[in-house]
């Protein structure tokens, strides 16, 4: 789905192909920086833009780096004469094409129209209220050649009028379930012109939330998105924008909704999608299961009778998928009241003791004694609060490229215990959002809404029985920790997704029947195992984010940036002010 | 008669350096003048008797005559200190003297790695010239290597990967490093028995070496035997890792050490002949690594004598690990990392009977391909063709 672009020069950089990554970033410099780099054509529909708003953008896309771009504005019948004066002003810029439209006929009307007198081979659209920085063009030029991507986007700051910075929003690697419920990418999208052509132009019907749609469109056609976790542009907080109010603009969430729902149908997903009750612009989509595969709950215990007696009793009352079994691995009970327990409950009992305590091996076994397609691994101190968990997990495991799903995990007292795990955190792994309040959604709704993760815990740990034999179970050279970790790394290098479902809930009383234990064996075959993925850094986890907390606060480095960021935008509206005054005179 | 000098970067007497003097001898057996030149002031200071010369590096760059003698200069890695010497002697010799490269490990990343320089930084230096690497002269530019290579008449590589990075037509050959057979030294079971018990290790325990020194390029591998073996271990199978050489570079921090200690037995430096001599002792050896890009593009120095040895031997599938037959000449792992190698030796280990007939298959292919005699005379094919 791309297009070359030149020839790399075979007689230089040769020394370079013993690191590929690094021989594709020069030649990608190379063809950016060349006498004839690709062209680009910014898209852009302004409709009675303000006057000052309009001007900042355009100078920001004059301002690029990036040198071979062409900037194609349509109008969409403006009624403000402040528009079209601004607009006015670069009519003798050969570099930039104004077109007005006879009648207003939307924001995808617009753009259709834009691309069809684009020339570029790639396309980049761009709101009329987002101030590009000078470098995001070449970045994103760059990282689509250099990854042979479709389709780049980039981190964003939010500003307000007098150009504050309000946030960041430092998003994750592509990840397609967590943009089904959360329009994520925003604005600054670069796609090679063969993605357009591929995936059709924007649909009117979804006017107000087109880019989005057309994104899940074009996703449909490829994967081959990249993300540039850089700030490259910035959005304004202006009256009638979203980033000033989410309830700027009408009917937003039901169009999400729609959108999602024509695009799980066309993926044969079965799926409803509707608006997230009591959450603005969040998408919820609850299974439609039209077959129920057979599920083994598999639950290692030894003694804890309060435990292991909790556990059954929600999974049996509270449990409303009809087609599961438990199987309980006894890993050498010999308190009397959990030995009655076990084997008085509707549980299968299988026994597996042995001289010294391996977790792995005991999940291992009860996966031979299960016959379900999908297994659930679970500790004995957790309970079920929905009651509709089961389907929520099969419902993300019935999606093809789905290894492993893992729900939202509580403590007692309504705070977050586990809502994904990222790798690289204190080293080895941590779980993200610990301690926030259950009500809470998360850093842009990753803790109401499913998303891609690194890994989830084997506290509870459902995954498609074929993978799990596939991968040939747990690991066995892990003891107490990490195995879960371990497995879902090894799910993600045969191309498998983990979900977290956020959906799902159980109360897990953490580590409590482990105690403080740690074994640091475990921990040093983990680095060991996983040394590279740990520093290249979790590619859910955006790597200006703070890996010490977790909590999806900006890291010492980032918080100094956008410290800096906020003063060097100061001074570059400035000396925007400064232009468009010499421009008027 | 062909005279060549040979550019070392270290002294004759550094791995890289005894990989010279073993070609070197032999290139004066067939007759070719071979001059060593090494970046030290007393160039032969071991006193070891060799039968070609040695000179300073600093007299090549100065000494009009000696340069101009010379009909091929033979430069022993592209790194800056190459460059610069090569440069030098052409800016006084009256015609150029045709050169060739040999490539023995990824010295783009070395210096990457070395110098702390990003991926980013150096594509970025690809198009802005602004942009200083200050690159010592021990570590490759990458820049001026690629421009070295390109003007060179041919190049030699330990690794085949190491062959990508120069033009398509360039010519080039390819060999393995070899071990030296009177380096081998003959030993008695007594004194491996001795030996055993000198260490306190019982009959019932099975034992890995690594025989090396430790420094930041190999660290993260050394790393991954040590947590193998505690692993081992910790499975129910009593191992001992004994292990001779230097720590350039922190393995533990004291509280990971305090768990894997119990099955290593450290002994510092060591003589040659005690190293020979705890390799027999081994039940098998084991050379840690990945098969990454790092792995692919250099050969551990001790590989062809561990494989000389006769002991089976654990390798990654890199380099020379492509050459060997898993499970008939060597253990080749898709990874050697702590996992594998831990899986390898739980399985492998009781299965003393297969692992000498894999140990005596080492040793053949050691003998036959990992011999400098025929590299050399391969080598000679090769210059005279360019």
């Amino acid at each position: 789905m791309q297009a070359a672009h030149g020839s790399n020069n075979d007689q230089a950089y040769n020394y370079f192909k013993l690191n590929k990554t690094l021989y594709d970033q020069i030649i990608s410099k190379q063809i950016t920086n060349s006498g004839d780099p690709p062209l680009v054509s910014v898209i852009m529909c302004v409709y009675n833009t303000p006057a000052n708003v309009l001007l900042a953008t355009i100078n920001s896309v004059c301002a690029q780096t990036y040198t071979n771009w062409e900037l194609c504005i349509v109008d969409d019948h403006s009624s403000s004469t402040a528009t079209k004066k601004s607009l006015a002003r670069f009519k003798q810029d050969k570099r930039i094409k104004i077109h007005y439209l006879p009648i207003n006929g939307g924001i995808s009307k617009a753009t259709n129209y834009a691309i069809g007198i684009s020339s570029g081979e790639f396309i980049a659209f761009v709101d009329h209220d987002d101030i590009l920085l000078p470098n995001a063009l070449m970045q994103c030029v760059e990282r689509l050649l250099a990854c042979s991507a479709d389709i780049v986007y980039t981190d964003q700051a939010t500003v307000n009028q007098k150009g504050k910075l309000i946030h960041e929003f430092r998003k994750p690697a592509w990840s397609p379930e967590y943009f089904r419920h959360v329009m994520y990418v925003g604005h600054l999208l670069m796609f090679r012109r063969t993605t357009i052509e591929a995936t059709g132009l924007f649909d009117s019907h979804f006017d107000g939330v087109q880019d989005f749609e057309y994104l899940l469109r074009a996703s449909e056609k490829t994967q081959q998105i990249e993300h540039i976790p850089v700030v490259l542009y910035h959005w304004r907080a202006i009256p009638g924008s979203l980033a000033l109010s989410e309830n700027a603009k009408d009917n937003i969430s039901e169009l999400q909704a729609k959108a999602v729902q024509e695009h799980l149908q066309r993926l044969g997903i079965q799926g409803i999608a509707a608006p997230l009750v009591g959450r603005k612009h969040r998408c919820r989509v609850t299974p439609n299961l039209n077959s129920h595969p057979k599920v083994s709950i598999i639950i290692p215990t030894k003694d804890s009778p309060e435990l292991i007696e909790r556990c059954l009793h929600s999974i049996f009352s509270i449990t409303t998928y009809s087609n599961y079994e438990v199987v309980c691995v006894d890993t050498g009970s010999t308190d009397k009241r959990a030995i009655a327990i076990l084997e008085d409950s509707r549980a299968r009992l299988i026994s597996f003791v042995r001289e010294t305590f391996n977790f792995s091996a005991a999940c291992n076994y009860g996966a031979d004694h299960a016959t379900g397609e999908i297994l659930i691994f679970l500790n004995n101190d957790t309970e079920i609060i929905t009651r509709n968990w089961i389907e929520e997990l099969v419902f993300y495991l019935s999606i093809r490229d789905v290894g492993i799903a893992g729900p939202l995990l509580l403590y007692p007292n309504d705070t977050v215990q586990h809502a994904g795990i990222v790798i690289g955190a204190r080293g080895t792994a941590d779980h993200a959002m610990r301690y926030f309040p259950s009500s809470s959604d998360g850093y842009a709704g990753s803790l109401t809404c499913p998303r891609e993760v690194s890994a989830v815990t084997g506290a509870c740990l459902a995954i498609k029985k074929n993978v799990f034999q596939h991968l040939e179970g747990f690991s066995t050279l892990y003891f107490t920790h990490y195995q879960d970790v371990d497995l879902c790394l090894k799910a993600r290098k045969l191309g498998m997704r983990c979900i977290f479902v956020a959906s799902a809930r159980l109360i897990h009383h953490e580590s409590l029947t482990r105690g403080g234990y740690y074994d640091y064996i475990d921990r040093l075959l983990f680095i060991d195992t996983w040394r590279n993925s740990i520093e290249s850094g979790d590619q859910y986890y955006n790597p200006a984010l703070s890996l010490e907390k977790i909590d999806y606060s900006l890291n010492v480095q980032a918080s100094k940036l956008h410290n800096y960021r906020q003063h060097i935008y100061i001074v570059i509206r400035k000396l925007i002010k400064k232009l468009l005054n010499l421009r008027a005179r | 008669m062909k005279a060549i000098c040979i550019v070392s970067h270290g002294p004759i007497d550094c791995n890289s350096g005894r990989h010279i003097a073993a070609i070197a001898e032999r290139l004066v057996k067939h007759e070719v003048d071979v001059t060593v030149a090494v970046p030290i002031s007393k160039p032969n200071n071991n006193g070891v008797k060799h039968s070609f010369n040695i000179v300073s590096l600093d007299d090549l760059r100065q000494v009009r005559n000696l340069a101009s003698s010379f009909s091929l200069m033979y430069y022993w890695s592209p790194r800056k200190m190459m460059v610069s010497t090569h440069n030098k002697i052409s800016s006084f010799t009256e015609k150029q003297i045709p050169y060739i490269v040999h490539l023995e490990d990824n010295d783009l990343e070395i210096c990457m790695n070395a110098l702390n320089i990003s991926n980013e930084k150096l594509a970025q230096a690809s198009v802005d010239p602004k942009i200083s690497l200050n690159i010592p002269d021990f570590y490759c530019d990458p820049f001026a290597a690629d421009l070295f290579l390109s003007n060179s008449k041919g190049v030699t590589a330990l690794s085949t990967s190491l062959l990508k990075a120069i033009p398509d037509w360039l010519p080039r050959l390819h060999f393995w490093p070899a071990f030296e057979p009177s380096s081998i030294s003959v030993y008695s079971e007594e004194s491996i028995s001795q030996l055993r018990k000198e260490l306190n290790i019982s009959d019932e325990d099975f034992i890995v070496s690594y025989t090396g020194n430790v420094h930041p390029s190999n660290v993260a591998e050394v790393r991954s035997l040590y947590i193998a073996v505690a692993l081992v271990n910790r499975m129910g199978m009593p191992l001992k890792l004994v292990r001779s050489g230097c720590d350039h570079a922190r393995l533990f921090t004291d509280e990971e050490w305090h768990w894997i200690n119990k099955h290593v037995i450290c002994l510092g430096t060591i003589d040659l002949c005690q190293v020979f001599n705890i390799q027999k002792m081994s039940t098998m050896l084991v050379q840690p690594g990945l098969a990454d890009t790092w792995n692919e593009c250099r050969v551990p120095s001790k590989i062809p004598e561990y494989l000389a040895s006769g002991r089976p031997v654990i390798v990654p599938k890199a380099n020379i690990g492509h050459c060997l037959s898993h499970e008939d000449n060597a253990i080749c792992l898709e990874k050697a990392n702590a996992e594998q190698i831990a899986l390898a030796l739980l399985k492998w280990l009781p299965k003393r009977t297969k692992l000498n007939q894999i140990g005596s298959r080492g040793a053949c292919f050691a003998a036959e391909v990992l011999n400098w005699d025929i590299t050399v005379q391969r080598l000679l094919c090769f210059i005279d063709s360019i």
